[in-house]
């Protein structure tokens, strides 16, 4: 199944509009949480102070969790 | 998580150590005396606090209440990225660094409760992102409810110490009168939003389980929605703004409600928002307001509907109401404003350690005058009936609650649609349909509603013809319409281009209706009339195929009962016949037209009903066997045999029975 994911999200996405694709896969989401995620390594990198790393924990957890539900509802839907 | 991880809450002692860092010109003339530190601090802070709350609004103003869904979870998403890059504690700047160099924006460094005040607005957008983010609705929309709120009630309560509010003052229950007042005021706008239209929280015949989901995601979503906006996000407002936090809070969580597609139901949230905004400045505590918001939802979705029906009496005029909603937020917005501060200090109040010098300022502005009251009462009187007047007549264009009042007919599908609208020329065929009806609601609208029928026998809900016009393979959920279930694809992409589409297949013994709603992004009015018109059809010479009946199948069972009637009744007579030869052939007949039947069933996928097939075709072959061993006993001339066979068979057509009434019950009533 793992295999497949990435040919099946790629046939997805792109047999849909960016709109539909952020209204069944997240777009938005994903990507917000990929740029928080960047931000926080490199304020990690960069020793700033770890009171703004947990600040972004805030956003980051809950968009997190939203994704992983996302795509497992996908998956869910694709192995039934 | 400890106050101190995410900087702590500032207490006026720690304010002063900042003005260290602070540099400020003298004004050019010499006469007044330079700004102090922390006054210019918050100054910046509260500027900077009050645009976020405008951008805020402003997102979800222009965007969502327009359809525009990615550009607003996109400006959100930019909204909260940004918001997240408050510091939580004061920028300190050393001589080496590259801070210093001398850049307006690397000045910016604004008290500790517009600080507090600003990370804590993080939730609004968050709450969007997420929301939209979190594409459940298709799967379940109470489900992916109540995931959002669960997810965005754990970052309140986890934002919160982080801010400077202690979530145990949530459950404070000081001056219970209070308490049942905002109760009692979510009580009273449930029944005035349920006049207004308010959608039903679940459709008609739900299941138990569907509705026990719908009742908890309502409970959590309350729960989530008051510890973001009033638990959190109005307590630090407050800090910074004085009781203009309260409205601010309110005017957020007001602006949320801006899809509802009714200025009166919006104006009815906002209203809400006031009255327990003001509840939670009395009282400190969300016990309260949480039961109120309760109160408030399940009294407009689900009890208020459940008692007094779902369509919703004409007791307000909708212009009318949306006046007296404006001049009551203008009320309740005024008591706000003038309610004394020295009176009832709530322990949000005292949670307010060290308000920024503004914030006072503020305060002081709107509570020392009574005469300045009165003029600022009366002003917003009178603004708040101009807009909401103004908003009551753009609400007369087709909207939610618009009365179907006209018919029209296609085929053997019949519905009514608004007075306003027009019919048009129909581009059915461009759509691979067979007869169409297009509405719009104006002359040459991008907007429209078009429904046309296929041909019957088709496999899927959504005829090929159909199919083969749309980008890709969309998956549809299931959908009930008046009393119709309905498969709904929503955002499906043409090929042609143009906007995405909604489309609705119901499936007919005539083959399948079909409605195109364009321009009907969901949530906005036009979904919204597209699928009240779709409610209000009427099959005039077809029967609806039952839910997740299989066509395939459905046309398979047909020809194998077909065959069996065929060979049962050609085989009667033989074993009706006195010689024992022909009652053996008989037997051997009907045995082989069993085992056939069992074979060609088998391979036939059955969907949904896989189970009570496979029993069906079960059940046939062990009528077939006991046919053969009947015949076998009869040719040996076997008694013992022959009485076994004959219960056997007896056995099997009992459960040959259960497997066409277990069928049945699926919907396969037809042979």
């Amino acid at each position: 199944v793992s295999g497949l994911l990435p040919t099946l999200a790629q046939h997805e996405v792109a047999s849909k509009t960016v709109f539909s694709a952020s209204q069944s896969f997240g777009v938005v989401a994903l990507v917000l949480l990929v740029f928080l995620l960047i931000e926080r390594d490199v304020l990690r990198i960069a020793r700033a102070n770890p009171a703004r790393r947990k600040a972004l924990s805030i956003a980051i957890v809950p968009l997190l969790v939203a994704v992983a539900l996302t795509i497992w509802a996908r998956v869910a839907i694709v192995i039934q | 998580m400890s106050l101190d991880e995410f900087g702590g809450r500032r207490t006026p002692s720690r304010i002063g150590t900042w003005t260290e860092n602070a540099e400020y010109a003298p004004e050019s003339g010499g006469e007044r005396a330079p700004i102090p530190a922390e006054q210019e601090w918050a100054r910046q802070g509260i500027a900077t606090l009050l645009l976020c709350i405008a951008a805020l609004i402003a997102v979800e103003a222009l965007l969502f209440a327009r359809g525009h869904v990615l550009s607003g979870q996109i400006a959100d998403a930019v909204l909260l990225f940004l918001i997240l890059q408050v510091r939580p504690g004061p920028v300190r700047r050393s001589p080496t660094s590259w801070l210093s160099l001398r850049a307006p924006w690397l000045e910016w460094n604004p008290s500790a409760p517009a600080r507090e005040a600003i990370r804590s607005l993080a939730l609004v957008p968050l709450i969007r992102v997420v929301s939209i983010g979190l594409p459940l609705r298709d799967v379940s929309h109470a489900g992916g409810t109540l995931a959002v709120a669960l997810i965005v009630g754990w970052a309140a309560l986890v934002l919160a110490p982080a801010v400077g509010v202690a979530p145990r003052t949530f459950l404070t229950a000081r001056l219970p009168g209070a308490q049942l007042q905002a109760m009692l005021g979510g009580l009273l706008l449930g029944f005035v939003a349920y006049l207004l239209g308010a959608p039903a929280l679940w459709p008609a015949g739900a299941s138990a389980d569907r509705a026990l989901l719908g009742l908890v995601a309502v409970v959590a979503a309350a729960v989530a929605e008051e510890l973001v906006f009033r638990g959190v996000v109005q307590v630090t407002l407050q800090r910074a703004m004085g009781r203009a936090g309260v409205l601010a809070a309110a005017a957020l969580f007001a602006s949320t409600y801006l899809g509802a597609g009714s200025a009166s139901l919006v104006l009815t949230v906002a209203l809400a928002g006031l009255v327990f905004g003001y509840t939670v400045l009395r009282t400190g505590g969300l016990s309260g307001v949480v039961c109120g918001h309760v109160l408030f939802a399940l009294g407009a979705g689900a009890v208020w509907p459940a008692l007094l029906g779902r369509t919703h009496p004409s007791l307000l005029s909708v212009p009318d109401a949306t006046i007296g909603l404006a001049v009551a937020t203008a009320g309740m917005t005024a008591i706000i404003i003038r309610r004394d501060g020295g009176h009832e200090r709530s322990s949000v109040d005292q949670l307010a350690v060290g308000p920024s010098s503004a914030g006072a300022a503020i305060a002081r502005a709107t509570s020392t005058s009574w005469w300045g009251t009165i003029a600022v009462l009366v002003c917003l009187v009178l603004a708040a009936a101009i807009v909401g007047f103004t908003i009551a007549r753009a609400g007369r264009e087709p909207g939610p609650i618009t009365i179907l009042d006209r018919t029209a007919s296609v085929g053997f599908v019949r519905v009514a649609y608004p007075s306003a609208w027009r019919r048009q020329s129909s581009d059915e065929h461009a759509l691979g349909l067979q007869s169409g009806l297009t509405l719009t609601p104006a002359p040459g609208a991008r907007q429209a509603l078009v429904i046309g029928l296929g041909t019957a026998g088709e496999p899927s809900p959504l005829p090929n013809a159909a199919r083969a016009t749309l980008e890709g393979s969309p998956r549809p959920d299931t959908v009930r319409l008046g009393g119709l279930l309905f498969y709904r694809y929503l955002n499906t992409a043409p090929r042609s281009g143009g906007p995405d589409e909604a489309l609705y297949a119901l499936r007919t013994t005539k083959g399948s209706a079909v409605a195109i709603c364009r321009g009907g992004t969901p949530g906005t009015n036009m979904a919204n009339t597209c699928e009240r018109i779709l409610a209000t059809m009427r099959l005039t010479s077809a029967t609806p195929f039952p839910p997740n009946l299989a066509v395939g199948y459905a046309h398979a069972l047909n020809a194998v009962i077909r065959e069996l009637n065929s060979v049962r009744t050609r085989a009667v007579p033989l074993l009706r016949a006195h010689a024992r030869a022909s009652q053996i052939r008989g037997m051997q007949h009907l045995a082989r037209a069993h085992e056939r039947a069992a074979a060609d069933l088998a391979a036939v996928n059955a969907g949904s009903a896989t189970a009570a097939s496979r029993a069906f075709v079960q059940a046939l072959k062990r009528v077939g066997a006991a046919y053969k061993a009947l015949a076998l006993a009869a040719s040996r001339r076997d008694p013992a045999a022959y009485r076994k066979a004959q219960a056997e068979l007896a056995s099997a057509t009992d459960a040959l029975d259960s497997g066409f009434a277990a069928l049945r019950r699926l919907g396969y009533s037809g042979g």
